[in-house]
């Protein structure tokens, strides 16, 4: 891979980044009434605590270039602020308590999904109007409509509540067995419904797009150079159409993460699972920004992490990036 | 009247018969779409359930005028049972219809509006601008715009206030839908773009120019009528994305108690911690019905997308 | 519908098929004509109906000679080729009463798990280089051995090495074998295709315009190439292009085809300096020179029959000069010379059961078919 190609990504990623830190910026400073409406818009907060805001934030300076400046040194730092809601704890602390559980629910669905999403896709469109197209584009289709919420909620009604065989919230059961085995049979039990609601809703889109980028790369002529080889139907699927129609897909996976991420909020509230999405409603409800605004710069530039990533993997799997 | 004028009113008549025979046409393929067809119906009856919500189940109930009591399952009077305040399902639900949907038409608008004018403005004047708006697009398409509806939504919600009506919508709802719009826009102003710039080239666009059209006579009088077809397929596949938006901000909680559309009344079964009970009829009804709206905004999409979309048209 | 008395194959054709490396398929018939087609009519399905692409097409094929198909694109001959390994689109059918006879076993019944046995090992095809015809992420060297690792079932080293030899073969040096096919010029990248339709010794090789897209220089390069491979490895060719040039430097017979149907047939000699069919005939003259442009084919007035619903009797009909009202009723039946030209036209029937054997130049339109033919034997020279 030339360092032209990579150099050209990363400072596209870098740009973009800027970008959201000067949004994050704009956002809590230039906004009509804020930044004491909003920044200082915290019920518990005594004249005094006010005061100390104001001048930990440097809101008594003018906003360009003191103010300005020193929000990105200070993010630079990661250095958030403090949270509203959680006293005594920085923003950086409170994000980092959760940032685990959240990654081992987004990361094994991903997994879940990109495996089985695309095997289901790329079945069905090179077996266009087959029992598992038919069954699967339409089971899909469903999925696709459905907000992960909407998942989750009747798999507690049914799998938790009504039959109980798993738990209908938390991460953990409370004076559960502490040996490492037990913990972990603890933590599959409570992952499992969040896990399953995450991965079917991304198995449906997942399916859907690699149906179409299957469907597309069939009409490809090396594709009939490869029947006319004679290869056994499977062989030309797997060798010839799977590694071609996998290319669009790692870039729409991608750009799709931060909607994962989305879902995944989603998912986590329904679960009461303690990763960013349950911080994410309490820091909304408490309207703590600080924290809101920290979770929404580690999200983007995960997104942009994520979709650099792409652009590497797109590389290695396509031999005409590298030139 | 002079002959001229005859004859252009004769002109626009004939171009009038043909519009009507193309119209036509149109409709006798979609009508052989079972998918779109089935998605259609439905969506009318929604619609229909959308516009006048008061004929089929009253005025919406609120805590103080609810009919039953907490958590009722359905029965004979309360065929879906009753939420944790003893509201009554199916009247929540059916006025959840019109919150939800007006709520999607709204963003919708501002989306197209947004999107279609970005579009054609960027792919008509071409070089920098073009350059720049599409820098921009590009950022709003990589940035997790969810979660920017995230914080973008408080933020505005406390600027407006919570107690202010704009056209009979809550402050809150029009922050969501202005939040969607504003987040959704880009990926609709790349397809008009990418139109527009395979439009630009052809002849007619040039004779225009020749005669001495103006920028603004050629946009509106001859880009932009090629690119309804694009636009109207666009705009119900973007209705459903907005949808889905919709009740997942209202879910997190920040729609508004006061006009509960289908994601507020997911969000108020979710606090008053119905899965956990089991009871199932508070979730059923409004999941049902996103989903189902959903669902066949994307069909009645689909279709309209395979059958006026010129790209999806050649992969046939 | 045509009861083709078909010319005997080649008295001087030299018996190749003891050169093969590879047994013959078990129900193969050692004396059996190498390719027989009879009959051939291969549809397209629409919503509105059958598009008749191929639509009764009989020919011969013997061993270690070069058959040029020719006609205006959509004539149906790159169809007719690819019928004969049932490569066809999702909607195309082979209709019943065809027969495609390959050592004389009928591919036409055989399922589709029954056909990958013929595929590649007894015929492969050379595809059109431009572009698309190689996989883009996968090593040239790696395609050119797949077919011999997974068909013939050697081994991974043995297979490379096959590749490596075919790659010299073809003239592509050897420390371009790990190229991908992008890192390739066109003319590498045609090499490459025909040393991949090589892999297995195949009995017929298919060309399917292999050198259209290239340059004229590139072009000749290839054309050497395919001549010099035929001579060497004994092949038999079907080459399948609109550039009659090539058919002229290139093959023993012609095979002229006009909207789904054989115009006419024989051998280059005859078919370029004496054309009998009108279409043949406005063929030859819409191609005055061999390094011409070949789209002044379209100089031909009108254009090809709609083959959803084709006209009744000749399907030239339309466009011939020479029309009669026979012409747009009766199809023409095929007339054979005894010169080995098979004509489908009805100039020929009206004074044709008498006049199969007769010479050649009895009929009508003689100063046409000498000035058409004139450019012709240039081409051939």
């Amino acid at each position: 891979m030339s360092g032209h190609f990579l150099g050209r990504k990363l400072g596209q990623a870098a740009v973009t980044i800027v970008a959201i830190v000067l949004l994050n910026f704009v956002l809590f400073r230039l906004m009509p009434g804020s930044p004491d409406r909003i920044l200082l818009r915290n019920p518990n907060a005594t004249p005094e605590a006010i005061a100390a805001i104001r001048e930990r934030w440097g809101l008594d300076k003018p906003l360009f270039p003191d103010q300005l400046v020193d929000y990105i040194a200070a993010t630079a730092r990661f250095d958030l602020g403090d949270s509203f809601k959680f006293r005594g704890q920085t923003v950086g602390d409170v994000i980092l308590d959760r940032v685990g559980p959240t990654v081992l629910l987004v990361g094994l669905g991903e997994l879940i999904s990109v495996i089985v999403g695309l095997a289901i896709g790329a079945y069905a469109g090179w077996k266009r109007g087959g029992v598992v197209d038919r069954v699967g584009s339409s089971v899909s289709l469903v999925l696709y409509s459905m907000p992960y919420f909407v998942i989750g909620m009747p798999l507690i009604v049914i799998l938790a509540a009504g039959l109980g065989w798993f738990p209908t919230s938390g991460m953990q059961d409370v004076g559960a067995e502490t040996g490492f085995v037990g913990g972990l049979v603890d933590l599959a039990r409570h992952l499992a419904l969040p896990l399953l609601t995450v991965s079917l809703g991304l198995i449906g889109q997942y399916s859907i797009l690699m149906r179409s980028a299957i469907i597309e790369t069939r009409s490809e002529d090396y594709i009939t150079t490869a029947r006319a080889k004679g290869l056994p139907d499977g062989r030309v699927l797997r060798r010839h159409a799977f590694p071609n129609a996998l290319l669009p897909m790692v870039t729409l996976i991608a750009i799709n993460f931060g909607y994962v991420i989305a879902g995944a909020i989603t998912a986590e509230i329904v679960f009461s699972w303690p990763g960013l999405g349950t911080l994410t409603i309490t820091a909304l409800s408490a309207r703590d920004y600080p924290v809101l605004q920290g979770i929404f710069l580690l999200v983007a530039i995960s997104v942009v992490i994520a979709n650099l990533l792409a652009d590497l993997v797109y590389g290695v799997l396509d031999p005409r990036v590298r030139v | 009247m002079s002959a001229v004028a005859a004859g252009t009113a004769s002109l626009r008549a004939q171009r009038w018969r043909i519009r009507l025979a193309g119209m036509r046409s149109f409709a006798s393929r979609y009508a052989r779409r079972a998918d779109g067809m089935v998605g259609l119906i439905v969506l009318v009856l929604f619609g229909v359930l959308a516009l006048f919500p008061e004929l089929f189940v009253g005025p919406l109930e609120t805590a103080t005028t609810a009919t039953g009591n907490a958590f009722d399952p359905p029965s004979a009077a309360h065929v879906f049972g009753a939420d944790d305040l003893g509201r009554d399902m199916l009247n929540l639900t059916v006025h959840g219809a019109r919150i939800s949907m007006t709520i999607g038409l709204m963003a919708t608008v501002i989306t197209l509006v947004f999107g279609v004018a970005i579009g054609l403005i960027s792919g008509y004047a071409g070089g920098k601008l073009d350059n720049a708006l599409m820098r921009i697009s590009d950022f709003f398409l990589v940035l997790p715009t969810f979660v920017l509806a995230l914080i973008l939504a408080p933020v505005l919600i406390d600027i407006v206030g919570v107690d202010v009506q704009i056209l009979g919508i809550r402050a809150t709802l029009m922050v969501i839908i202005v939040v969607i719009g504003i987040t959704s826009w880009a990926a609709t102003a790349r397809i008009i773009r990418s139109q527009v710039l395979s439009l630009k080239e052809r002849m007619f666009v040039d004779r225009a120019r020749v005669i001495g059209a103006g920028p603004g006579r050629i946009i509106m009088g001859h880009i932009l009528p090629n690119v309804v077809n694009l636009i109207v397929a666009n705009a119900v596949l973007t209705f459903a994305s907005a949808v889905l938006t919709e009740t997942t901000l209202s879910f997190i909680g920040l729609g508004d108690p006061f006009q509960p559309s289908w994601g507020q009344i997911l969000n108020s079964a979710q606090e008053s911690g119905a899965p956990g009970l089991g009871a199932w009829w508070v979730i059923a009804p409004p999941a049902a019905c996103v989903v189902l709206v959903v669902l066949c905004f994307t069909l009645v999409g689909n279709a309209l997308d395979d059958l006026l979309n010129p790209k999806s048209q050649v992969r046939r | 519908m045509s009861d083709p008395a078909m010319s005997d194959p080649r008295d001087d054709a030299v018996p190749v098929r003891g050169r093969r490396q590879w047994d013959l398929p078990k129900q193969a018939d050692p004396t059996a004509p190498l390719l027989e087609v009879r009959d051939l009519r291969t549809h397209f399905k629409l919503d509105r109906g059958w598009v008749k692409a191929v639509d009764g097409v009989s020919f011969n094929l013997a061993d270690g000679e070069a058959l040029g198909l020719a006609g205006e694109s959509g004539c149906g001959k790159t169809t007719t080729a690819l019928s004969m390994v049932r490569l066809l689109p999702e909607n195309g059918r082979i209709r019943k009463g065809s027969s495609i006879k390959l050592f004389g076993i009928d591919l036409v019944p055989k399922t589709e798990r029954q056909l990958q046995r013929y595929r590649w090992r007894e015929i492969s095809i050379v595809f059109q280089g431009a572009m698309n015809a190689l996989n883009p992420v996968i090593r040239v060297r790696d395609q050119i051995a797949e077919p011999v690792r997974v068909r013939l079932g050697q081994s991974e080293t043995s297979s490379r090495k096959r590749a490596l030899e075919l790659l010299d073969l073809v003239g592509i040096p050897s420390r371009r074998s790990d190229a991908y096919p992008h890192e390739l010029s066109g003319g590498m990248r045609q090499r490459a295709i025909i040393a991949m339709a090589l892999a297995c010794d195949p009995a017929i090789v298919i060309g399917d315009e292999p050198t259209t897209a290239l340059d004229a220089m590139v072009q000749a390069q290839i054309l050497q190439l395919l001549e010099q491979l035929r001579r060497d490895l004994g092949l038999s060719l079907m080459l399948i292009t609109h550039d009659l040039s090539v058919i002229a430097e290139t093959c023993d017979r012609a095979l002229i085809m006009y909207a789904g149907k054989v115009a006419e047939e024989g051998p280059v000699s005859r078919v370029f300096t004496a054309a009998r069919h009108p279409y043949t005939q406005k063929l030859l003259g819409a191609f005055p020179n061999i390094r011409s442009d070949r789209r002044t084919l379209e100089v031909i007035p009108g254009s090809p029959p709609d083959l959803l619903n084709p006209p009744p009797g000749c399907r030239f009909a339309p466009r011939c000069q020479y029309v009669m009202p026979i012409c747009s009723e009766v199809v023409p039946p095929e007339i054979t010379f005894d010169d080995g030209v098979r004509v489908a036209c009805h100039l020929y029937t009206t004074a044709s059961e008498g006049a199969i054997g007769s010479q050649t130049t009895t009929v009508e339109p003689t100063a046409a078919t000498a000035a058409a033919a004139s450019p012709a034997s240039r081409a051939s020279a």
